[in-house]
């Protein structure tokens, strides 16, 4: 099956110009396979990636490139119990997860 | 909802901002995508989603009133999806979306038809409406 999803790049450009995230520290919940996170994950310094199915973590995991790897960290958990000290993010990203 | 709010708050920085990014029911259009042409086939009844809509947006409406942030901005826009053919795009529907969007008998004859009189190579597009809010922390909540 071939799909091609956003192929303008509407939500990448849309993220970039609302969200500023150049240099900036990224809690993103609800990362999934990690669709949304490659869409800014060279503009953020550094990126906290959250979700509760383990099985599109690893995929993420497994997908992320390996020059990102030591900016990217994927973490099994939910919104309710966000495992990080407070006031640690500049961004927090809901990825299609409200 | 609100208590993921209030751990997002929490995990914030005081100037930190909030992006709340996600696609809202709004009859999501079905197009049959020609070399030159585009061909309406109908609406996705995407009501299944309203409910999920309303809550996300009641949860953030409470966290604001509760001091926790302050909206920002606001924009709207088109988030494609686009398949080789109607019978993938049915495939993936009704195995991915069977919770937010429905593809009734009619719409799906109107595509399968327009996919059949078009001459050439077709794709099949749906298009969500996406809504991105920014948020600023606020650093004194209401108790």
């Amino acid at each position: 099956m071939t799909l091609s999803r956003d192929p303008q790049e509407a939500e990448t450009r849309y993220l970039h110009q609302y969200g500023r995230l150049d240099g900036a520290c990224v809690l993103e919940v609800g990362c999934g396979e990690g669709r949304l996170t490659w869409r800014y994950a060279g503009a953020a310094s550094s990126i906290f990636a959250i979700d509760p199915d383990r099985v599109g973590l690893a995929a993420a995991q497994q997908a992320c490139p390996p020059e990102w790897r030591e900016r990217i960290r994927f973490v099994l958990a939910d919104s309710e119990h966000i495992p990080f000290p407070h006031r640690r993010f500049d961004r927090a990203i809901l990825a299609w997860s409200l | 909802m609100v208590h993921a709010l209030e751990q997002i708050w929490e995990a914030l920085a005081p100037d930190g901002v909030l992006i709340d990014l996600r696609p809202v029911a709004a009859r999501w259009p079905l197009d049959i995508l020609a070399e030159r042409r585009v061909l309406r086939a109908g609406r996705v009844d995407d009501s299944p989603n309203a409910p999920d809509d309303r809550a996300a947006d009641a949860a953030i409406r409470a966290a604001v009133r509760r001091g926790l942030f302050r909206r920002v901005a606001q924009a709207t826009f088109p988030f494609d999806y686009v398949w080789d053919s109607v019978t993938e795009m049915t495939e993936h529907v009704t195995t991915n979306w069977h919770d937010c969007a429905v593809l009734k008998p009619g719409l799906l004859k109107r595509a399968q038809r327009l996919e059949g009189e078009v001459p050439g190579e077709t794709h099949v597009r749906i298009t969500l409406r996406m809504i991105l809010r920014t948020y600023h922390r606020l650093e004194r909540p209401r108790t």
